[in-house]
């Protein structure tokens, strides 16, 4: 093994993940590289470092307030018939500042989906030129003045695609990146 | 321990559900907040993580230990958090930065220059780890702070003993890189 296998071993050995012939053969080299040698002791020596870095926790004891909510739940689950109006209140009276449930948040997500759908529809009837503002298509030069307000909702439209593009694309993007990364070493 | 109380939870004994939430809610509640670096935010999502135990609790089988399992529920539910507010998230120091912990270990000294320079590295040390990339980060927080052994956190992540061993690694390599006054990060 050279030096860059070595460097690349680091991890697996601070990790205590080698195997055994392949930790004999990394400390050897260890005991005859310096700089090999400096490089995994520089990461051992950041142990204490991180670890003097640790946040103070502020004192809280949600029990009391967890086990509200999850009173509130158990009687919904008990009565699965029970009007939906209930459900909601007890949603939003269970968890004290609500951030929508995954479920809301799914359903927002098709809303933004639909929206982008129709966006993109209307964006192919006009063929972008209500996006620029400088042209409107010959056929719909009559209805122009009429439609000023569709091109806010247009607009709207676009806005909330634009997001849900970004959203996505966002995700999209963190994977890639997780799964480059997670090959590299 | 666990095993008895969520056999009881599952036949519909909310006590029980009590003792577990009381067991866990302070270990909880802590991983959150090293995630997230807010009180409000902690205690939300910490109640969130149970009430998403309580309602998945059903399909929890017993192949994993519960103390991973809900590990598992938080750190999903705090990276997810984490993505859904990225906007609004810089590196500015919150409520618990200031308020440094002396580095165990080595001789303290206690002249009022050295506890500066001590408390400055500390806050140093806390903005490069909350500017971590969020998978590198739980990764830490599960290691050094939370205890869990590379096994457990691989469990936890549901991602390989070599790809915990790879996170942590990378998160130090920015660590010593940033610390070392390149803020560039990764080459
Ligand atoms: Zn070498």
């Amino acid at each position: 093994m050279d030096c860059r296998d070595i460097k690349k071993k680091i991890p697996e050995y601070l990790s205590g993940s080698l195997s055994g012939a392949e930790k004999v053969a990394f400390e050897a080299h260890l005991n005859l590289c310096p700089s090999c040698r400096r490089e995994a002791e520089s990461f051992r020596e950041l142990d204490p470092v991180i670890d003097a870095a640790d946040l103070e926790i502020p004192f809280a004891d949600l029990t009391a307030d967890i086990m509200n909510a999850v009173r509130k739940e158990a009687r919904k689950e008990a009565m699965p018939t029970g009007p939906v109006q209930d459900t909601r209140n007890s949603r939003t009276t269970g968890i004290s500042r609500t951030r929508g449930n995954s479920r809301g948040r799914i359903i927002s997500l098709m809303q933004d989906l639909s929206a982008a759908a129709a966006a993109a529809i209307i964006l192919f009837w006009f063929s972008g030129t209500v996006l620029a503002g400088t042209q409107v298509p010959e056929y719909s030069r009559g209805v122009a003045r009429v439609t000023g307000s569709v091109g806010t909702v247009v607009q709207t439209y676009i806005d909330l695609s634009a997001s849900t593009v970004n959203r996505l694309s966002d995700s999209v993007k963190s994977i890639e990146l997780q799964m480059k990364g997670d090959e590299e070493l | 321990m666990d095993e008895i109380l969520i056999h009881k939870i599952k036949a519909g004994d909310l006590d029980s559900f009590e003792k577990l939430v009381s067991r866990y809610q302070r270990k909880i509640f802590s991983f959150v907040y090293r995630m997230l670096v807010s009180e409000e935010d902690a205690r939300d999502i910490t109640q969130e993580i149970f009430i998403q135990v309580f309602r998945s609790l059903e399909t929890f089988r017993g192949d994993a230990k519960f103390s991973t399992w809900i590990y598992r529920v938080a750190s999903n539910k705090c990276l997810d958090f984490l993505h859904k507010n990225k906007k609004f998230r810089f590196y500015e120091p919150a409520a618990g930065w200031e308020t440094g912990e002396q580095p165990a270990g080595s001789p303290v000294k206690t002249d009022p220059e050295s506890i500066y320079l001590r408390e400055e590295k500390v806050r140093r040390v806390r903005r490069i780890i909350a500017g971590l990339p969020d998978k590198y980060r739980v990764a830490l927080v599960l290691f050094h702070y939370e205890d869990l052994t590379y096994h457990q956190i691989a469990e936890t992540l549901d991602i390989p003993v070599k790809t915990v061993a790879t996170r942590l690694y990378r998160a130090k390599l920015i660590l010593k890189e940033r610390l070392r006054g390149e803020t560039d990060g990764l080459p």
